[in-house]
């Protein structure tokens, strides 16, 4: 029976949401027991409220906060009374199998790299965000993690997220290119051109070479390996042009009847697009190279992507990701 | 404290040898070690010799001297 940590007191939206996800997650599947760390009393109430019993949940009450403004390394070496730092030294100890969170990325950051400690053979735990394409689901890593990375690291996030994909995706060798400004090989900086003969050397990655962020979205490749910067600046353009565009085109829609009969017209072809382009259904970021599962949740999650994150985080047990990593940078 | 113990740390993260190692070299600049290093090696040190080094005065150590400095003065 796995043992799945919840983050009770990260996230913009209180706790409702991520315990009626631990309440249908349990409807489903009794074998899993939850432990949530946070207010005990706020926790029980809540579950009262909804007249649900706490069978297969345990509570780790916790005092202190991580808040977004706190200095990320600070916070886990003086918060060692709030959640994420609570959950880090459980999970460094297997007491839990995963800690599922939506509170401070910097921080569960600093718990994975400083109290979980990095798996050996790698440098930088590193943030894998998962984006929807044209074709499959990609992996953009680093999405932020490491702004200053080295080429070796670069490969090590092509190792990790290569295992990741496989399993999370049922994909035997996923393609992986690597963000550049061009796709020749001699295209590129100094920290890509270095990385780029790492992975071209490592026959055991389906590794195709420099790939454009303009042809990211139209799904040429499984995994998308860059820095934490570059990645950074990639998913915020992405996000913001998808965003304006949604703007301008309900704008348009709502600016005349005939552009609003239309709008009624392409609601369902709009709603399809929109679902498809839907990322929470693949539940949350995974922070890789870390020894445990930790898997990071957007900060304004609701009920439905705490339970993909739930169900991801069940999927990846199932398949032992964190033993399949481990082994993997031994050899 | 064990100084040489210390050393040791601070070398091994340096990757280098523990006898190569200069007092006055500058983590960033002449060991190339990064923020997230530091504070790595920081927290080795802590857990070795069972302190606490200030953040303040963590946020000072520029140079393997600081280092020796900070963990010596912490409680």
């Amino acid at each position: 029976m796995y043992n799945i940590g919840i983050d009770a007191m990260g996230g913009d939206n209180g706790i409702e949401y991520l315990i009626d996800a631990v309440i249908d997650s349990l409807n489903n599947d009794n074998n899993v027991t939850f432990t949530l760390f946070g207010n005990e009393n706020e926790i029980k109430n809540v579950f009262n409220s909804k007249n649900v019993s706490l069978s297969n949940i345990n509570i780790i009450n916790c005092n202190d906060k991580i808040e977004m403004n706190d200095h990320p390394v600070f916070a886990i070496r003086e918060k060692v009374d709030s959640s994420i730092v609570k959950s880090a030294n459980m999970i460094k100890n297997r007491e839990i199998d995963a800690f599922i969170s939506a509170g401070s990325t910097g921080a569960l950051i600093a718990a994975a790299q400083f109290l979980v400690k990095p798996i050996k053979g790698v440098d930088r735990p590193v943030l894998g965000a998962i984006l929807p394409t044209n074709k499959d689901p990609m992996i953009l890593i680093d999405s932020g993690c490491n702004v200053d990375s080295k080429p070796e690291w670069l490969y090590q996030y092509a190792k990790l997220s290569n295992i990741y994909y496989s399993l999370m995706f049922d994909k035997k060798r996923p393609s992986i290119g690597l963000l550049s400004v061009g796709v020749e090989e001699n295209k590129g900086n100094i920290l890509t051109k270095e990385a780029y003969k790492l992975l071209k050397q490592d026959s055991n990655l389906n590794f195709i070479g420099n790939v454009e962020a303009r042809d990211l979205m139209y799904g040429i490749c499984d995994i998308v390996v860059t820095d934490g910067f570059a990645g950074n600046v990639f998913l915020k353009t992405y996000e913001g042009t998808a965003i304006l565009l949604l703007k301008l085109i309900k704008e348009q829609i709502s600016s005349s009847i005939i552009s609003k009969i239309g709008g009624l017209l392409i609601k369902p072809a709009m709603k399809r697009i929109l679902k498809k382009y839907d990322a929470t259904i693949y539940g949350g970021a995974p922070i890789l190279g870390t020894d445990g599962l930790i898997i990071k949740c957007h900060g304004n999650s609701k009920k439905g992507e705490f339970y993909s994150s739930i169900e991801q985080v069940k999927n990846l047990l199932n398949k032992n990701l964190i033993t399949n990593l481990n082994e993997s940078f031994v050899r | 404290m064990n100084t040489d113990k210390l050393k040791e740390i601070i070398a091994k993260f340096a990757r280098m040898d523990v006898k190569n190692l200069d007092l006055n070299a500058d983590f960033k600049n002449d060991l190339h070690l990064d923020s997230i290093d530091l504070f790595q090696m920081v927290m080795e040190v802590e857990e070795t010799f069972n302190i606490k080094i200030d953040n303040e005065q963590l946020l000072k150590i520029k140079t393997v001297s600081d280092a020796i400095s900070a963990a010596q003065n912490a409680k």
